[in-house]
């Protein structure tokens, strides 16, 4: 029962973000967009470091 | 992307080309949820070329270098964001580019795709995130349905309306898959 609460708590709240994110004005999204390509570049970047540190491992 | 679209509409009016368009995940953002992209979609009717036939996007390219635009690979970096400009290659876009509609980014006018015809463009694209675009248009009820099933006949779409997981028949049922 509680779990089944909590089930519908999480899936309210996820309901209202998606209401909240389609209310923004253009300019807003636009803007989050431009925040997902620098995380997205971030994280390209960290796992290419990652990738190059892994292959170091491998030589020694 | 203020940058992108003055310089846009920079070469509009310099006659580079003879109108523009935004479409993609930066079109789409205007009407439903923000979803990510790497890119500025710029579907563009050319100006008409002086004897030839051949259509090339070098003057384009050219002019929008002179307004400090950065060529990268297929894309113009304009401010922070690499442009693509698409031609319109087919009827399907050259009407969407007649369609469009008149809006403003941060004070900057400019032009956009109406729903019906993003989602139509999707639809001709069928990447998996084209058809779940369509989705998110549909179940956030951003897209006239009677218009875009016009539309899906009009262009010889309606082998792909399949791949849309909510897309509904005109009885309101779920289309087979």
């Amino acid at each position: 029962m509680d779990n089944q609460h909590l089930f519908e708590q999480a899936v309210r709240a996820k309901a209202a973000y998606h209401k909240d994110a389609r209310a923004l004005t253009w300019e807003e999204k636009v803007a989050s967009i431009e925040r997902m390509r620098e995380a997205s570049t971030e994280a390209r970047k960290a796992m290419s470091k990652a990738r190059q540190h892994n292959q170091s491992l491998n030589k020694t | 992307m203020k940058e992108a679209l003055v310089a846009l509409n920079t070469i509009t009016q310099d006659g580079v080309i003879g109108g523009y368009a935004i479409g993609g995940a930066i079109g789409a953002s205007f009407y439903i949820e923000a979803t990510s992209t790497e890119d500025i979609d710029a579907f563009v009717f050319l100006a008409p070329a002086k004897g030839s036939s051949l259509i090339s996007l070098a003057p384009i390219y050219d002019a929008l270098k002179k307004i400090g635009g950065v060529v990268e690979k297929e894309h113009v970096r304009l401010g922070n964001w690499p442009v693509q400009i698409l031609p319109a290659y087919k009827p399907l876009v050259e009407d969407a580019l007649r369609e469009s509609q008149a809006v403003e980014f941060a004070g900057v006018p400019t032009r956009i795709f109406t729903p019906e015809y993003l989602c139509a463009i999707a639809l001709d694209t069928g990447r998996t995130k084209d058809y779940y675009r369509v989705a998110m248009f549909i179940e956030q009820g951003a897209v006239d349905m009677n218009l875009l099933r016009g539309l899906v006949d009009r262009y010889g779409l309606s082998a792909k309306v399949k791949n849309v997981s909510n897309w509904e028949n005109q009885d309101g049922q779920p289309t087979p898959v």
